[in-house]
């Protein structure tokens, strides 16, 4: 019998988080260790999936078995190449933030490291579901570790943030929900490869795509519904921010790219023209709000708000490019989730390093920052090369995705590529704000002077993010390849006709 | 034998009266404790004897009738029953309730459920009825020193009493249109005018037809009235304060399984199309309830009114599924209501056992920082709470997708998009609980006391289990209510 491979790391998850909860007995060191073992675990789980991995149309190491028969519900999970980048970007970040725990939290560590475990299931779980309904399980399911985390070890105002998250999330879900058993009805059973057979009216389209769009969109966040983003991130602790804006953020992109681009691909095509334009709005207005913030995380919630106004522009740019142009619509797809991966390498880094530093001064203010350079050297190197990334800058993980978008954006529309190649220059303008006025300068408040520069764990921990960024910024083939040619399967189906 | 399929009753019935009559001359203090158990355990015990025969119909007289449905329910509620005396002494002993008359109130309401839901005639099932609510009447009021009580009960009784006059006046247009009291009567007589039948409007309803859905109309107010129904929700609120957390945990309960059972029996898909105007009535009372009951929850700041206001939602959940009068729409409404009344009935005994500085827990902010001083409480709470809201991985979740299926199913959607907007509403009130346990910090740590003992903490840890298990895996229980309803 094969080995259900994929069973194995969506429960390495659930696994550890009990494993987690029954060391209550065992010193915070002890916590530490086998939190740190379990979460390198299963870094070595998803690279063996990569190793595993071979580049073919379909879905792989598909399980399937009998779950709900009564309402044709079944467990099935399956990956492809989109699958698989997102599936290793969640065991690293998972890894990652972890270890961020071990290095700065203190005190009931516990339920921390099963929060963070029991998060990182869920998200296999959504990355792997190819039923409807155990999708839309593991993505409520999801909602719940991250409300806790939020409203449990974050800030002051973490009550409230913890409820605008849970409230925002699960109202766009409850929709979704409909929709899916909708198409259960219709398709007489929940698997993803029937919805996507599904023969639907242009009407009953646009009302799928409307209450998936809902959901994905809060997720992402889009434009007009992403006030809950920033609120979540300042009081989530730093292993909070980094899995929120890693991981939980990429399920609403995936979410497009599985729900909204094969099963409803009229209503797309239809709708692509509102969808653009609300990215391109995202990408403007919300980098103009991101260059006057105070608040560093903030700042950085912004930024993420805004490259995912990248991501879903070249989603839908798909749909609005000239007949013949196949290179270039697989081109924007690649670009966007290229943009999805690198960005959650990128944006946990600046949040881990950022983390780092907020542990120490105790402020979120850019102006009780400045001049950290001159006592943490080492430390404001790494944050420069993230805050690059970010930017976009050539050799930066950051720099491919954007480069692709924009490049397909060109090829679609020429005004389209004019608005969006602003956000390089937002990004440049508030990412470099915020290093102007942390990092360079004089030391202006008197707490930063008796600072000592990041020891040889964070060190590393920084070298490790340090390496992915500019690796997949100079070899990006290593995740193409992976996706490519899911990707031309994906967009076989997002531009076939329906009615 | 005739009684063959009764015995439950029976042994329910003749031990209670042993135990009234032998409490006189029996001075042990926990006599009527330990034999309310044997009683109880023993007639559960018979019930599971009888898994086998049940099959067959089995009649008593033209009144009862043992069937799969009945059999079931019964099951549910003598284990429930069994559930709930595990707490009862905890209440007497901390309220200084009279102890046998406690047992023997709590025993005979037990029993008229268990007629209840074997009834086949109306004029058994009024009998029954009032068997099982007179004992529940008594029992908010037992509280004897409490004036808070002593006017919920009047409340209740009263309305009650005018619903159940409603409900003796249906039966009567009901017995001048079919010239019986039995129900298989009434489906001869459904079936045979079912094809006169001609729809649309008032007008046209021959006079047979017309007193048939008057008195149809009239049982279901009564019953609406008793599941506590948006518009007939008054008593509901008054009651669920006034009483003890036990009583609350029983009223809001069993009673509604029982109801529901009656309402399956009588509102068969014949009947109902005979009925003038009933389809529309149910649908009506079921968004009146649903929003009604979230938009009223939003702004409580007891815990008991909370709920009370939050089971209205759940009711009408329940009525959108009954109203489609199909299998699907019967067994996602059994399925529900089996679910929501052990949620509740954990809930409610949950704050039940928690003491606020030697009080009840009656406000919302009692419960602050229940998770730092009392963590497998409050982890109880809030898996019976997410489950309430229907969050996945927990029982709830999965009942609710059941519910919202069936009624995309029978081509319901918009009633569907109402169910899960209306959940998005009670959200907001669950997370409060919620960020009250477990995110805020109690003003004086020592205030909240939990009282608990090992069985019941058993009973909760079973509840707590059986929410996640059913939350996995419910595919046991669908199949076998929609084998039982159909």
């Amino acid at each position: 019998m094969e080995t259900p491979i994929l069973s194995l790391l969506l429960f390495h998850g659930i696994f550890a988080a009990f494993v987690m909860l029954c060391l209550n007995q065992c010193s915070e060191l002890i916590q530490k260790i086998v939190a740190l073992v379990l979460s390198f675990s299963g870094v070595l789980l998803a690279v063996n999936l990569v190793f595993l991995y071979v580049p073919s149309v379909g879905f792989q190491w598909v399980e399937q078995a009998s779950w709900i028969p009564s309402i044709g519900a079944m467990y099935h999970l399956g990956a492809d190449g989109i699958s698989v980048g997102l599936i290793v970007l969640t065991f690293f970040v998972v890894f990652v933030s972890v270890c961020a725990v071990c290095c700065m939290e203190s005190g009931q560590l516990l339920q921390v490291f099963a929060l963070v475990f029991f998060t990182q299931a869920m998200t296999i779980g959504v990355f792997c579901a190819l039923d409807g309904l155990l999708f839309y399980f593991f993505w409520e399911a999801g909602l719940l570790p991250m409300y806790l985390y939020i409203g449990r070890f974050g800030g002051e105002q973490r009550q409230h943030a913890s409820k605008k998250y849970f409230l925002f999330t699960f109202f766009g879900s409850i929709l979704f929900l409909v929709s899916i058993l909708y198409l259960g009805y219709r398709c007489g059973g929940f698997s993803l490869l029937s919805f996507y057979q599904a023969s639907l009216t242009f009407q009953e389209q646009q009302w799928l795509f409307v209450a998936f769009t809902l959901a994905f969109a809060i997720k992402l966040p889009m434009f007009p519904v992403h006030s809950w983003l920033p609120d979540a991130h300042t009081q989530a602790s730093t292993a909070g921010s980094m899995l929120l804006a890693a991981i939980l953020l990429k399920l609403g992109g995936y979410g497009f790219l599985r729900f909204n681009l094969p099963i409803t691909p009229d209503a797309s095509y239809f709708f692509a023209p509102w969808m653009v334009s609300v990215s391109l709005i995202a990408i403007i207005y919300i980098g103009f709000v991101a260059v006057v913030q105070l608040d560093v995380k903030r700042l950085i919630a912004y930024a993420s708000i805004s490259h995912m106004g990248m991501v879903t522009l070249g989603i839908f740019l798909v749909y609005l490019m000239p007949e013949n142009s196949q290179n270039y619509q697989k081109m924007s797809l690649i670009g966007s989730v290229f943009h999805m991966i690198s960005h959650g390498f990128t944006s946990s880094a600046l949040f881990l390093a950022f983390g780092m530093l907020y542990s120490r001064m105790g402020s979120r203010m850019l102006t009780d920052y400045g001049g950290i350079m001159r006592v943490m050297p080492v430390l404001s190197a790494f944050f420069m090369l993230y805050v690059l990334s970010n930017i976009g800058f050539p050799g930066t993980g950051g720099f491919v995705g954007d480069f692709l978008i924009l490049l397909s954006a060109v090829a679609t529309d020429f005004r389209i590529a004019v608005i969006a190649v602003f956000t390089l220059l937002l990004s440049a303008a508030y990412s470099l704000n915020l290093v102007r006025h942390v990092f360079y300068g004089k030391v202006t408040n008197i707490k930063a002077l008796s600072l000592v520069d990041i020891g040889v764990s964070e060190k590393l921990l920084l070298m490790g993010l340090s390496v992915v960024i500019l690796v997949i910024g100079l070899y990006p083939e290593c995740v193409v390849s992976i996706s490519e040619v899911s990707i031309v399967e994906l967009l076989s189906l997002a531009v076939v006709r329906k009615v | 034998m005739v009684l063959d399929g009764f015995m439950t009753e029976g042994i329910l019935a003749v031990g209670l009266l042993i135990l009234l009559l032998l409490k006189g001359f029996i001075q042990w203090s926990s006599f009527s404790r330990y034999f309310s158990f044997l009683v109880f355990f023993l007639s559960l015990f018979v019930l599971c004897l009888h898994f086998n025969s049940v099959g067959s119909l089995n009649q008593l007289g033209t009144l009862f009738v043992m069937d799969p449905v009945a059999y079931v329910a019964k099951v549910c509620i003598l284990f429930l029953g069994c559930t709930l005396l595990l707490f009862l002494d905890g209440y007497i002993e901390r309220y200084h309730l009279p102890e046998t008359e406690s047992y023997f109130l709590f025993g005979t309401q037990i029993l008229g459920m268990l007629l209840c839901v074997s009834c086949c005639h109306w004029i058994a099932l009024f009998v029954c009825l009032e068997l099982m609510y007179l004992p529940i009447y008594a029992l908010v009021a037992i509280k004897a020193q409490d004036k808070v009580a002593q006017e919920s009960a009047c409340k209740y009784i009263i309305l009650s009493a005018f619903s159940t006059g409603v409900l003796l006046y249906g039966i009567g247009f009901l017995y001048a249109a079919v010239g019986s009291f039995s129900f298989y009567d009434m489906f001869a007589f459904v079936n045979a005018i079912q094809e006169s039948i001609v729809h649309n409007t008032w007008m046209t309803l021959t006079e047979s037809q017309l007193l048939f859905s008057t008195g149809g109309l009239l049982v279901t107010v009564s019953l609406c009235f008793k599941l506590g129904v948006v518009p007939f929700h008054f008593w509901v609120r008054d009651v669920y304060e006034g009483s003890l957390y036990f009583v609350t945990a029983l009223i809001s309960s069993l009673p509604k399984l029982v109801l529901i059972v009656v309402w399956l029996r009588i509102f068969s898909e014949h009947t109902v199309s005979v009925i003038y105007f009933w389809s529309v009535a149910v649908f009506i009372m079921g968004i009146l309830s649903l929003f009604f009951g979230n938009l009223l929850a939003l702004a409580q700041e007891r815990v008991r009114s909370l709920l009370a206001y939050a089971s209205f939602a759940n009711m009408g959940f329940v009525l959108l599924a009954l109203g489609m009068v199909n299998p699907i729409g019967s067994q996602a409404a059994v399925v529900y209501i089996v679910g929501y009344l052990c949620t509740v009935l954990l809930i409610f005994l949950l704050f039940g056992s928690i003491t606020v500085k030697g009080r009840d827990l009656v406000l919302l902010d009692d419960l602050k920082g229940l998770a730092f001083t009392h963590p497998g409480t409050a982890l109880c709470s809030s898996l019976a709470i997410f489950s309430l809201l229907g969050v996945p991985p927990l029982a709830g979740f999965m009942f609710k997708v059941n519910l919202v299926m069936s009624l995309i199913n029978s081509n319901y959607v918009s009633f569907a998009v109402l169910v899960v907007l209306a959940t998005v509403l009670s959200a907001y009130y669950y997370i409060n609980l919620i960020n009250l346990m477990y995110f805020c910090v109690a003003d004086d740590h020592d205030s909240i006391e939990v009282h608990v003992s090992t069985l019941q903490r058993w009973a909760f840890s079973f509840f707590a289990f059986a929410l996640m298990f059913f939350g996995l895996y419910p595919q046991g229980l669908f199949a076998l209510v929609s084998r039982v309803v159909s």
